[in-house]
């Protein structure tokens, strides 16, 4: 590959059994190029989702388009309101089933289609399914642009559910969602695992890892003309997945990798803020390291999820909350406590990146777009309108930011085109459910 | 394949127009006009002509989770984080990944969890190689070869273990060699999918028999959850499994075998959705009681008591519904309002008051599955009996209703308040059929706790059974247990069940012949669970494939 070797750091474990915290260690990049890196640093995407919403009057900002107030929710924002674009109005184009709105909400976010006809997925509320029916914008955006380094794209999740809809919503193709890792060690291992060992023992592993390809490889085109139409989709994934994979053996990256800290449980509740700044913290990294230059991170599910927020004092699973409506002010507070913490995570993440500076002096964050949101609106009604967006981080300077827009009753599919647009992927729709309004107008600089 | 009666409940109520068109996807691609209609009803005439062979369409299929690690522990004696696959599809309640390709993810997590496993494996070698191979040089070839045909369930060609060849050069040492082997197996889709061609002459339009060694592979990953062992593989090298007698043998010493007591277990867990049961919490102050180890007692009772019914008992599906036995741990001894002995043996049964529990519907795992964290659910209760037992799923609220539980009310009961919220005529179409079965459940909390008070009130246990072949009001749900027990619908709708957790499959009209055969079979014998996993293998469906 092409990326610098550079041999001269401690392996995870050793730094997980000493307990070293990632804070305590400032990132430092190792330029190999030293002062000469003129060149424009890539652009970055990071999709970023949380469930349920949010309490409408408690997110959006009061103000003008260019001189707002971010509320309690947003709060933990301020240090980036000049980085960031607010986009308030936006709707999700779905009338009712097939599909509860949370099983199919992940999937709409970001694809912005229905889901494929079928009877994979029974809603005991609303009716029957399968996956999403396209592509989603991350990979829209990773199928152009993810060839240049070893990993398209790289999805994380936290403390994410198993194979439904409601757990995924990063999708290659129709029909091929993608599982984000809940487990920053595994993750840590899959991009940076090959980096602590000596010269001789990765060549070792590359070496064996591509002997078992060829073992493995010629079974499947064996299989390929033998199979269905139908079952021929699932040979050619797998083989493309496969050389994906061959892609990544080997790689080396040429700066130091993350430090993760300790491992914990990660089926606790009282985890997930420490989970949460791991895979962050991944994610980081594995950005300025030129590991990917596409990820997402999916915390939680948008389906069953009934998981308490210990940490906040919140011992009531978040979704029953949410179902309590503005009459209810405990469960108000509560749930506006759950969604500032987001902003937190979304805060600690752009902090991180903001201390990364780049070859030519900018640092991470100018460089990154996050885009932010949740699979419905308000979780008492289950509203897909004046669903809450955020972009925050500079695009290399292709974002037009401190910024507040409102677009009522606009298709979010609009949103999606302007993401592609932000990334060079020319197209003027996206998704099934766009009208053909084009980009959000004023978002791009 | 209750899909004619799906819309049902909804017949006269305008605005919701999609009933009708919302069955029409329940069962896949089967649209035709002469689909049966519904499980229980048996009154369509169907002729099956034996020579004439029907089978539904087969998606190629990836292993579960389970058989997955199964396998692994089967070959290689060591345990596989599956976990880090990231979870199954579901069909109905079934665990089955029939549906999505893989993803890149984790296709690499099979590589990783491949190495792992190897790794682990190789420390032993003696353990998995059964020769020497410091004294045979033939002894990894030989290995790869026995051990490759019980993975790939089949003898590897010569193409394959050519390449199997190239890798032993690789490996610096034994331990390396057989790490390598393992890698590779665990990686290869003859391990990690289903794959089925057939014998090459077609029976009728597309339909192919299977060939032995799938049939032996559609045996062990159905029976055990695992790869065949090498006896069954032998068995079909030698022809034993072509036709239906042959496979019931075999099917009966798997069903012998200890590896069959997981899948009889699995198949009641995920059938009553009691996998859900780990990721659901309950108010700690209503519900002290529930913990970490009740949770898990409360699953682990279920499994123990269907495999005894099953496998050690009588193997009826009446016992499995109405006995008054319990296979439980000392955590929920409590629960059922029993002393804790200082000595138990959680496979001795203990009996319960026959007038509170009888049978899965009334332990603890179903009811506490099946409740909300604060109050119970007759909705999710009703629901759930009429989707798994009777195979008649009341079809989706309309998009426009507040499906949004009621808040418990201080001075109200759980009736009360359910009853109230789904009065509407709009509702009441579907939810007298939902309510009258869940609400019979109103005499267990929220953890499956027997009560006879809630809020200080009596508890109204008393329900209806409405549109099903078992009519009628019934008092508790041990009377409901009663009646479903007697229901041709619920036979018949166990049959369906098995069908599709066997195959990982859903039916279609195309196998109607084989579900009147399994049904017929079950009946033959008066409702024993283990002759209808038997009848399962001997049928069409099973031995035949039509891509």
């Amino acid at each position: 590959m092409r990326h610098a070797y550079r041999p001269t750091f401690t392996r995870r474990n050793l730094l997980a059994s000493l307990g070293v915290s990632a804070a305590a260690l400032p990132f430092l990049p190792l330029l190999e190029s030293a002062a000469g890196g003129a060149e424009a640093p890539p652009k970055r995407l990071l999709l970023f989702y949380h469930p349920h919403g949010a309490i409408y009057d408690r997110w959006r900002p009061t103000g003008t388009t260019s001189d707002f107030v971010l509320p309690t929710i947003l709060e933990p924002l301020v240090p980036f309101q000049d980085r960031m674009v607010v986009i308030d109005g936006l709707r999700i184009a779905v009338a009712g089933p097939p599909g509860g709105p949370h099983t199919v909400g992940p999937a709409y976010l970001w694809t912005g289609s229905p889901m494929l006809e079928g009877d994979e997925f029974n809603h005991p509320c609303c009716g029957m399914h399968g996956w999403a029916s396209s592509a989603s914008v991350d990979q829209a955006i990773a199928a152009q642009i993810g060839n240049e380094t070893a990993f398209r794209s790289l999805e994380f999740g936290v403390q994410t559910g198993g194979s439904h809809p409601g757990s995924r919503m990063s999708y290659i193709d129709a029909n091929q969602p993608l599982a984000p890792e809940r487990d920053p060690f595994a993750m840590f291992e899959r991009v940076f695992g090959d980096q602590g060992v000596d010269t001789e023992t990765a060549a070792r592993l590359k070496a064996e890892r591509l002997a078992v390809i060829d073992v493995v490889k010629p079974e499947l085109d064996a299989v390929l003309p033998k199979v269905s139409q139908t079952d021929r989709t699932k040979i050619e994934a797998h083989l493309d997945a496969i050389a994906q994979m061959q892609n990544q053996f080997g790689s080396t990256y040429a700066c130091e990798p993350p430090l993760l800290g300790d491992a914990v449980d990660l089926e606790s509740f009282d985890n997930t803020e420490a989970i949460s700044h791991q895979q962050l913290d991944l994610i980081a990294e594995s950005f300025a390291c030129g590991v990917t230059n596409v990820a997402s991170i999916m915390y939680r599910r948008g389906e069953n999820d009934g998981f308490p927020y210990p940490f906040l004092g919140i011992p009531d699973g978040h979704h029953t909350l949410s179902h309590e409506g503005p009459s209810n002010t405990v469960a108000q507070d509560q749930l506006t406590a759950i969604y500032r913490w987001y902003a937190e995570q979304l805060a600690y993440l752009a902090a991180r990146m903001d201390q990364i500076i780049e070859p030519d002096g900018s640092t991470l964050l100018d460089n990154t777009i996050i885009a932010w949101g949740s699979e419905i609106a308000v979780g008492n009604t289950h509203s897909m309108e004046n669903m809450p967006f955020v972009l925050l981080g500079g695009g290399g300077g292709v974002l037009n930011t401190g910024r507040f827009h409102q677009f009522p009753g606009q298709n979010h599919n609009r949103l999606l085109v302007t993401l592609c647009n932000a990334f060079g992927v020319d197209v003027t729709s996206f998704g099934g459910f766009d009208d053909g309004s084009g980009a959000l107008p004023g978002v791009l600089a | 394949m209750a899909l004619a009666l799906v819309a049902g409940c909804y017949s006269g109520v305008s605005g919701f127009a999609d009933g009708g068109d919302a069955g029409e996807s329940t069962g896949g691609n089967d649209t035709d006009a002469d689909a049966e209609s519904g499980s229980g009803s048996g009154g369509d005439e169907l002729e099956c002509d034996p020579a004439a062979i029907e089978v539904g369409h087969m998606p190629l299929r990836r292993l579960t989770s389970e058989q997955y690690a199964n396998a692994v522990r089967d070959l290689f004696g060591v345990e596989a984080d599956v976990g880090a696959f990231g979870g199954d599809e579901k069909l109905g309640p079934f665990d089955a990944n029939y549906a999505a390709p893989v993803s890149p993810t984790m296709v690499d997590q099979f590589r990783a969890v491949a190495e792992d496993v190897a790794t682990a494996a190789s420390l032993d070698l003696a353990a998995i190689v059964p020769c020497d191979p410091t004294l045979e040089p033939a002894c990894l070839r030989d290995w790869v070869a026995a051990v490759g045909r019980r993975a790939y369930r089949r003898p590897l060609t010569d193409e394959e273990l050519a390449r199997y060849e190239t890798l032993l050069a690789l490996g610096q040492d034994d331990a390396a060699r057989v790490r390598l082997v393992i890698q590779a197996m665990l990686q290869s889709p003859s391990f990690l999918y289903q794959l089925e061609f057939g014998l090459p002459e077609p029976t009728a339009g597309d339909v192919v028999a299977l060939e032995p060694y799938e049939l032996a592979s559609r045996l062990a990953l159905f029976l055990w959850g695992s790869v065949p062992d090498d006896a069954l593989l032998d068995a079909a090298a030698a022809g034993e499994l072509g036709d239906a007698a042959g496979l019931r043998a075999h099917a009966e010493r798997l069903l012998d075998d200890p590896h069959a007591r997981g899948t009889v277990e699995s198949f009641h867990v995920q059938w009553l959705h009691l996998d859900k049961l780990s990721a659901l919490d309950k108010d700690p102050a209503l519900y002290p009681l529930f913990d970490e180890d009740v949770r898990a007692a409360m699953v682990a009772e279920t499994r123990r008591f269907a495999g005894h019914v099953v496998l050690d008992g009588d193997g009826r599906l009446e016992t499995l519904l109405t006995s008054n036995e319990a296979y439980i741990d000392a955590p929920l001894f409590p629960l059922y309002g029993l002393p804790v002995p200082t000595v138990h043996d959680p496979d001795e049964p203990v009996l319960l008051d026959p007038a509170q529990r009888a049978g899965l519907l009334t332990q603890a795992s179903f009811l506490a599955t099946h409740a909300h964290h604060n109050q119970t659910s007759p909705i999710h209760r009703g629901v759930v009996v009429l989707t798994e037992l009777l195979c008649q799923p009341p079809p989706p609220p309309p998009p426009d209703v507040n499906a949004t539980p009621p808040d418990p009310q201080p001075g109200a009961t759980t009736r009360e308040i359910f009853e109230q919220q789904t009065a509407e005529p709009y509702c009441a179409g579907c939810h007298t059929m939902i309510n009258g079965i869940g609400l019979g459940f109103e005499g267990y909390d929220a953890i499956g706790a027997f009560r006879e008070l809630e809020n200080g009130l009596p508890v109204d246990e008393s329900g209806q059974v409405v549109g099903t072949d078992v009519p009628g009001e019934f008092d508790g749900a041990v009377e409901l247990a009663q009646r479903l027990a007697g229901s041709q619908q619920v036979r018949d709708c166990v049959a369906t069940q098995w069908f599709r957790y066997s195959l990982g499959r859903l039916e279609s009209t195309a196998d109607a012949c084989t579900l009147d055969d399994l049904r017929q079979s079950f009946a033959d014998s008066d409702y024993d669970v283990r002759e209808l996993m038997l009848a399962l293998v001997q049928t069409d469906a099973f031995r035949y494939r039509a891509p």
